[in-house]
């Protein structure tokens, strides 16, 4: 080791309480920057990637933002529904493959995304254990649901009512667990699949319950030729079984039931573009192309995000003119020491080396912490990403 | 007798410090009329020690300065070793002072944040001592604190150590790179008499064993029969405007 250098080292570790300030002040101004910005393009990557992958997204006319973040992540929103005539309308069209979605419940927070076998083979989803949710009351789980849950294959998963005071809507739902995906680092990984038909049994649009002949005659309200009206009061069954399920049936036109969006799945460009383009022509639903979608939210949040980095650059700023400040006086109280070293033969500009060495020592150490805990800060906060 | 710059000739029997015809003029303090130090001759042989006396502001501090190379004269020859430090560019100087030069200071000027030990070895660290002139060194610093005195305190920093043990160190520090000359301005102004004389013994003695030539700022006026020669600063400093 460099005589200067050690001289450097050895005031830097005697110094312990000085030196520890300054490398946690650096470590912390360079940690903030760098962890947003590596946050920021994971995000950027792991919105545009999941965007990149899905074709187009269709829904009821509203916000376009919402309808791509809940159909690509799941996330809650007051989406107007799609009646699922619209979804057969447009498959019949023979323009692209249509993926329904529904994503109007929970279970014990987590999404429950009612849709058909065409999601999970376009996602490619696979299970680790089990099989896909086919049956009606059953679901599949993603991956990090079911470890959070802790649930596995032959479990029960309730669904979360949503009127609670409300004895008009339906119970909570006692779900099957038939399997679990293996994990895909996407929104995917955090949500419950299930048919759609099971989410119109969450909408309490389709039910189960006893059969008419063997209804008690109590709860008959009135029996006419082609249908039987009966109490309220009258239990409908909170789970699918295999002896029930036969009872479970919808009211009124099943081409009515409702959608939160469609995911359609093109032959071609061309006929992505065609579709797009009579959807939206058409004005009774919009189509959308997430990509477009991703980059104007991203367009915003990033505008926002310069703002921030420069707010983060002059914290920067203003954390080395205090270092440089520190190391300044530092070098004025080691005058003596200075003169000392230039008297005995030191070469000249000692000091200037010595001071030098040292910071450069502060900020090796503090870049080092600080890229330490940016990865550790990546490595223990991918759900702010991937979750979204 | 000569050397080119930079050339780092050593002739034969040079060894000691040779001053010849050296000119410096200085000021005694800012805002005062300068003055001019002219040393027509000045040799100290190996292992010969001398006192320089005179008044505050007389030059002695300067004359130490010069002979130590940190002032470079006006005109003249100074040799410490066999080489002519007034002839080298600052840096060669500089790597000379730390080669051949040990210096003991009034306020000892110890690093307060190295051990006893470490700072033994500064003039090594700060000349780039390679690894074996280090391991050398520390051979040579263990045994010079055996010699004076401190050899169980090495790993003390100064704060730890009494004002008369800080001295040993700063002249163990002094003398562990085998110099030349050994320059002391004022070293036992700090100390108590006993202390003081202890000091001055230690480093006579020392000094003397080891070959090295010493000279010795002092105002101590009890010390000076301990010293092969004498000199009185106040015979070769006087006002610029006489020398005019």
């Amino acid at each position: 080791m460099s005589g200067i250098l050690f001289l450097a080292w050895r005031h830097a570790a005697a110094h312990r309480a000085r030196t520890s300030i300054l490398i946690a002040c650096v470590a912390l101004a360079l940690w903030v920057p760098w962890t947003a910005g590596a946050l920021a393009g994971q995000y950027d990557q792991t919105l545009r990637a999941r965007a990149a992958e899905t074709p187009l997204i269709l829904g009821a006319p509203g916000n376009r933002y919402d309808l791509t973040l809940a159909a690509l992540y799941f996330r809650p929103s007051r989406l107007e529904t799609v009646p699922y005539q619209e979804l057969e309308r447009l498959q019949e069209g023979g323009k692209a493959t249509l993926v329904p979605l529904h994503m109007r419940f929970t279970a014990r927070g987590n999404p429950i995304v009612a849709t058909s076998v065409e999601y999970v083979e376009f996602r490619g989803l696979e299970p680790a254990e089990g099989r896909h949710a086919l049956r009606l009351g059953e679901v599949a789980l993603g991956a990090e649901v079911a470890q959070t849950l802790g649930l596995r294959p032959g479990d029960a998963l309730l669904s979360d009512p949503t009127e609670l005071y409300d004895i008009s809507r339906p119970p909570a739902l006692k779900m099957r667990v038939a399997g679990v995906y293996r994990p895909t680092g996407t929104p995917d990984d955090g949500a419950v699949f299930c048919d759609v038909r099971t989410a119109w049994v969450l909408e309490g649009i389709a039910h189960g319950h006893a059969p008419a002949e063997e209804i008690d005659e109590s709860l008959v309200l009135s029996r006419a030729e082609e249908s039987v009206a009966v109490s309220g009061a009258l239990m409908e069954y909170a789970e699918v079984t295999e002896e029930n399920e036969d009872t479970f049936h919808y009211h009124g036109d099943t081409a009515l039931l409702p959608l939160s969006a469609m995911l359609a799945i093109p032959g071609s460009r061309k006929d992505g573009t065609l579709l797009k383009s009579a959807v939206n022509a058409a004005g009774e639903l919009q189509a959308v192309t997430p990509t477009k979608v991703i980059d104007d939210l991203l367009g915003v949040v990033f505008r926002i995000k310069a703002f921030f980095d420069l707010v983060g650059g002059f914290l920067l700023g203003t954390t080395a003119l205090l270092v440089s400040v520190v190391f300044l006086l530092s070098s004025r109280l080691r005058t003596a020491e200075m003169r000392t070293l230039d008297r005995i033969g030191a070469p000249r500009r000692v000091g200037a080396g010595l001071i030098g060495l040292e910071a450069v020592l502060v900020l090796l150490v503090a870049a080092a912490l600080a890229g330490g805990a940016t990865a550790a800060t990546l490595r223990w906060l991918p759900d702010l990403v991937s979750t979204f | 007798m000569s050397s080119e710059p930079g050339s780092g000739l050593r002739p034969e029997g040079s060894a000691g410090a040779h001053l010849r015809d050296v000119s410096f003029a200085y000021a005694r303090s800012a805002g005062t009329r300068p003055f001019r130090l002219d040393v027509e001759e000045l040799r100290l042989q190996p292992g010969e020690a001398a006192a320089v006396i005179g008044p505050s502001g007389s030059g002695k501090t300067t004359l130490v300065h010069l002979c130590a190379g940190i002032l470079v004269p006006e005109r003249g020859e100074v040799t410490v070793g066999g080489v002519r430090l007034d002839a080298l560019t600052d840096a060669e100087r500089r790597r000379e002072r730390a080669r051949q030069v040990g210096l003991v200071f009034q306020e000892f000027e110890l690093l307060d944040y190295l051990s006893a030990l470490e700072n033994i070895l500064v003039p090594l660290r700060v000349r780039g001592a390679t690894r074996e002139e280090l391991r050398a060194g520390k051979a040579r610093a263990s045994e010079l604190a055996r010699a004076v005195g401190i050899a169980d305190l090495l790993g003390r920093p100064p704060a730890q150590l009494s004002q008369g043990e800080r001295q040993r160190v700063a002249i163990a520090r002094a003398l562990v790179t085998e110099p030349a000359l050994v320059l002391c301005d004022e070293p036992t102004g700090n100390l108590d008499p006993d202390a003081a004389s202890g000091a001055v013994d230690l480093l006579l003695s020392e000094a003397r064993a080891r070959g090295a030539a010493l000279m010795m700022v002092t105002h101590d006026h009890s010390l000076l029969d301990r010293f092969d020669r004498v000199l009185d600063v106040t015979s070769l400093a006087r006002a610029e405007e006489a020398t005019r």
